[in-house]
């Protein structure tokens, strides 16, 4: 599969976070994926401002051509993409987030049912969409709820992403189990 | 009463959660005095100093438009900020606003459980979430489009002066719908594919001389 990581550790995070994704990096290249790991504090972009240019203007792209650019790409083009973030005051970073905001142009500003809700159109095939999933990393003060609250959101971002989320996993788990699930996709 | 607004739409000033946090506002201003600071969170120098404002209010009304589900990316910087007053025994009293394009008020559900959780890691009493959909078009709208929300949202400022908490009651009847039935579904579908419904969107393609590429898939051409 090509695959995607999204890392969320934001600058001065924590320290064990990265290596533990470029230990699964190698794990699941060693597996036989393409893995494309991008540490998106280093990213170039800023908030998504709300312009909706990106449906009206200039269809299918931020109208700012900054980083986030390149992370549609590889989205789109992934088979499975992995969010990963510490949880900071009970929720994915605000870099994850950032980027989250700005993969809307990968959406079509119509409305349509789904499952007996609105959901944005597709703006690529159904095929294209990739499957997703969390990894996160427990911070002080972070309990079991807020695990909960977040996959409860994440499950409906992949619903309009048009997407599933395949699974909740935390870094408490070895790498080789998160590889392991994410090869049995 | 210290009243600190938090306006967390990256449109600020110019976008539906300001028209409606004002509406708000104006319901307490009805009941109380108020001594009122309002910051805009897509401000990116008040955004930096937002939380000096956050221990001294008496009441915080926090507002935000719906972005992938959660609350905006700058929205969760500020609230990311906020981390050293976790520490406090006792922080203001925070209220809610999470409004959204959507039609439906069910898909705010899960970020207002957050919103639940994070007062409690804040040890601040929660006074409730205005939860309500549909809200992309109300700064466009005519006044009287407009009219039923906006008392609704007035009348939730009233009920926060007068009694520091949001009724959940009424917190219900704003929200709706909360869902459409499974029932009408094929109704729905219908409703949504309406050129009343896509025209919002189309007006704002062809005045940008976009419609006819307006399923462009920029991402894979050429590959």
């Amino acid at each position: 599969m090509r695959i995607t990581l999204l890392n969320g550790n934001p600058e001065g995070g924590e320290p064990g976070f990265d290596h533990y994704l470029s230990t699964l990096a190698t794990q699941l290249e060693t597996d036989g994926h393409t893995v494309t790991h991008l540490p998106l504090r280093d990213l170039d972009a800023d908030f998504c401002t709300g312009c909706w240019s990106c449906w009206v203007k200039t269809p299918g792209l931020c109208l700012f051509k900054d980083d986030s650019h390149l992370v549609c790409r590889e989205v789109i083009h992934s088979d499975f993409v992995l969010f990963a973030s510490p949880v900071l005051m009970g929720y994915l970073s605000a870099v994850l987030k950032k980027f989250m905001d700005k993969i809307i142009p990968l959406l079509h500003p119509y409305l349509v049912e789904d499952q007996g809700e609105a959901h944005h159109q597709y703006r690529y095939a159904p095929e294209d969409y990739p499957l997703g999933g969390l990894l996160l990393e427990k911070t002080p003060g972070t309990d079991e709820e807020d695990i909960e609250i977040i996959s409860a959101i994440h499950a409906r971002t992949s619903l309009n992403m048009k997407s599933r989320n395949a699974f909740t996993m935390l870094t408490e788990s070895p790498v080789k189990e998160v590889a392991n699930a994410i090869n049995r996709l | 009463m210290q009243l600190t607004v938090y306006n967390g739409s990256p449109r600020g000033k110019a976008g539906n959660t300001e028209i409606m946090l004002n509406k708000v506002v104006e319901g307490i201003q009805s009941i109380t005095e108020v001594d009122l600071t309002w910051i805009n969170l897509s401000n990116r120098r008040e955004r930096a100093v937002a939380h000096e404002n956050f221990p001294n209010a008496d009441l915080i009304l926090f507002g935000f438009p719906l972005y992938t589900d959660a609350m905006p990316g700058l929205t969760k910087e500020f609230i990311e900020s906020l981390a050293p007053y976790c520490a406090r025994e006792a922080n203001p009293r925070m209220a809610f606003l999470v409004q959204s394009g959507f039609p439906e008020a069910c898909q705010s559900r899960p970020v207002e459980r957050y919103l639940e959780k994070l007062v409690r890691r804040l040890n601040a009493p929660y006074a409730g979430t205005i939860v309500k959909g549909g809200c992309e078009g109300v700064r466009m709208m005519p006044e009287q489009m407009n009219r039923k929300l906006f008392a609704g949202l007035k009348a939730c400022g009233v009920e926060l002066a007068q009694t520091g908490s949001l009724d959940p009651e009424k917190l219900r009847k704003l929200a709706k719908p909360e869902r459409y039935p499974k029932i009408v579904a094929p109704l729905f579908r219908l409703i949504l594919k309406l050129p009343m419904m896509q025209s919002y969107w189309n007006n704002q393609l062809k005045k940008n001389g976009a419609f006819e590429n307006s399923f462009a898939r920029p991402f894979m051409e050429g590959e």
